[in-house]
């Protein structure tokens, strides 16, 4: 989870975020930002994700996206 | 056309038909819509329906066949090993990328020859010295909106997101459903089309609330933006005649009408919907509050924007292609512009296809990439900007700064209202010059006589009723929601507010005499 925030610190440095805070809510991870941090986790975690993976459910805060990844690297 | 703000719509189309959606038996609401929505199509598209059959039969049956697919390689990955079930699903869904292929070229390819087919011709046309004529195909009504609609459908199949509809009807009925096929919202099949399926009874609630809606949408476009197309038509139509501010006030009037039209009839179709207990998907959020281009795209046409979005921005920018092409980037660039390379070719194809979606012809592509430029710009010299932000100690979170970011959104959006609304790109770049040159009308007896079709009683109606607008909008983007508030108030209290509003539609509607009736902007897409 930790490398996911920094992730998402190195795409938005004036966020301030946990993994709690609610990315898309607040406006940190707007449609620009999804492709630098999807760009990002694929490469990160060797995941394939797809465009309609791309739902508020999937990445609302940092906690939702480590589970979406995990899901997506089990289901492979 | 029947509009939606006509009495014809109310008493008859949909007055006959929330009467009998309510006294119809739960299991056949839908099918009262359905047949209703159909009939008013038929009528509203002078019966020109081929385009709206065509487009129903193929999303039914794409959608039935990407259905048996991904029943069939679901089955098929449950009797394999691990090691084999990757190759079953790539199997499968190569073979339902080409089926999915299939109904988007029969849609969209419906739609590229009933709408473009001419500016196609008359471009092969002037390029090649040709003289191909134009093919006798009638643009039906409300194509660009359902060929969206139905393009999601199946999209969202393709991904599993839904099971495809067995029957043909359903289908029918969310692509045709008469609150949306004129002039949207843009609405996908888990939002809205699995509501239409539901039985709604009626409940008091929302027939305040509709109503409230409604009325206030009528004020919105009646009373509002009617008047104000006197006064942009007037200039616009004769643009030679005028320059300096009597420019700049007909791009703003036009800003205030487009909005004013299209949020109105977004709120009476909003507000017909809570009628029938369906919840429609908000095409605005007080575009006018944003702070960027960026955050006004994702509040003006709100449905258009994530249609693109989801369909066209995400797929693109995450295919293959160019997921290596920003990996290989970012081992030789700064990380920031790396992963901006995908994002900006994906973004031409959203802005194209957004400026193309508006209408025929180089005016719209223009529109489209005008919005292209500036994103692009704002996005490569942000991090020089937050540089220069940071050394001036420019607060970025500060009131002052926010304002100057919804001050620059709005002239930047009322520029591209000048292209979209002018005739052609040649007359719109000679207004932006007229804009700099001397105003050369002089408004004498202003006021006592009609002023580019409006006396002082019309000018004065348009700026109490943007007054409204703007202070209703303020209320709501302070996160004050003005139509509970209402419903709270005393009983006596909120039938002479909603009296009040009934009564602001019939005296001051622009209709009558020297008023044309206004037909819808967006309905012509």
């Amino acid at each position: 989870m930790e490398r996911i925030i920094e992730i998402i610190k190195e795409i938005r440095p004036a966020a301030n975020i946990d993994e709690n805070t609610k990315l898309i809510e607040e406006k940190i991870i707007d449609s620009l930002a999804m492709i630098m941090l999807v760009a990002e986790l694929n490469d990160e975690f060797d995941v394939e994700i797809s465009a309609m993976d791309i739902v508020p459910e999937n990445f609302a805060t940092v906690k939702d996206i480590f589970a979406f990844v995990e899901r997506i690297q089990d289901e492979d | 056309m029947v509009s939606y703000t006509s009495f014809s719509f109310f008493l008859l189309y949909f007055g006959i038909t929330f009467i009998v959606y309510n006294i119809m038996p739960k299991k056949v609401k839908w099918f009262v819509l359905c047949v209703a929505s159909l009939f008013f199509y038929f009528v509203a598209s002078r019966a020109h329906y081929i385009s709206l059959v065509i487009t129903i039969f193929v999303t039914w049956v794409i959608g039935l066949w990407l259905q048996k697919l991904n029943e069939t390689c679901a089955e098929k990955r449950k009797q394999a090993e691990k090691a084999e079930k990757k190759q079953i699903s790539a199997k499968y869904n190569r073979y339902k990328q080409w089926v999915l292929a299939l109904g988007v070229i029969l849609t969209v390819g419906n739609l590229l020859i009933c709408k473009y087919s001419g500016f196609f011709i008359d471009t092969t046309n002037s390029i090649f010295g040709l003289s191909i004529p134009h093919l006798d195909v009638v643009q039906a009504l409300g194509l660009s909106f359902f060929t969206l609609q139905a393009v999601s459908y199946m999209t969202d199949i393709h991904h599993k997101k839904f099971n495809a509809e067995r029957n043909v009807f359903r289908v029918a009925l969310y692509l045709s459903f008469m609150l949306t096929v004129v002039e949207g919202p843009v609405a996908r099949y888990d939002q809205l089309g699995q509501q239409l399926q539901e039985s709604h009874s009626l409940k008091p609630h929302n027939i305040v609330s509709g109503s409230i809606r409604i009325t206030w949408g009528l004020i919105k476009k009646i009373v509002i933006a009617d008047r104000a197309a006197e006064f942009v038509n007037a200039v616009f139509d004769n643009h030679n005649d005028y320059s300096g501010i009597v420019v700049l006030t007909a791009i703003l009037f036009y800003t205030l009408q487009l909005y004013c039209e299209f949020s109105g009839v977004m709120d009476i179709i909003c507000g017909c919907g809570e009628l029938l207990g369906i919840k429609m998907p908000e095409n605005f959020n007080r575009p006018f509050f944003a702070k960027s281009i960026n955050e006004f795209w994702q509040r003006w046409h709100i449905t258009l924007g994530s249609w693109l979005r989801d369909y066209i921005f995400y797929p693109i920018s995450l295919s293959k292609p160019f997921m290596s092409l920003s990996k290989s980037a970012r081992k030789k660039l700064n990380p920031y512009y790396a992963n901006l390379i995908p994002t900006a070719t994906a973004l031409f194809f959203v802005w194209f296809g957004n400026g193309f979606w508006h209408g025929v012809g180089w005016k719209y592509i223009t529109y489209g990439l005008y919005y292209y430029v500036l994103m692009m710009l704002g996005l490569f010299i942000q991090p020089l900007l937050n540089k220069i932000c940071e050394k001036l100690k420019i607060n970025k979170e500060s009131k002052s700064f926010g304002f100057f970011q919804i001050v620059r959104t709005f002239v930047v959006v009322n520029f591209g209202m000048l292209i979209f609304r002018a005739d052609s790109l040649k007359v719109a770049l000679s207004m932006f010059k007229s804009l700099f040159a001397p105003c050369k009308v002089v408004l004498a007896g202003f006021g006592t006589e009609d002023v580019f079709g409006l006396d002082l009683y019309d000018y004065l109606i348009i700026a109490i009723g943007t007054l409204l607008v703007f202070i209703i909008s303020l209320l709501y983007e302070k996160g004050i929601d003005v139509r509970e508030r209402i419903f709270k108030l005393p009983y006596v209290v909120k039938m002479v507010l909603f009296l009040i509003m009934i009564f602001s539609v019939i005296i001051f509607g622009a209709y009558g005499e020297g008023y044309g009736v206004v037909d819808l902007i967006y309905a012509n897409f």
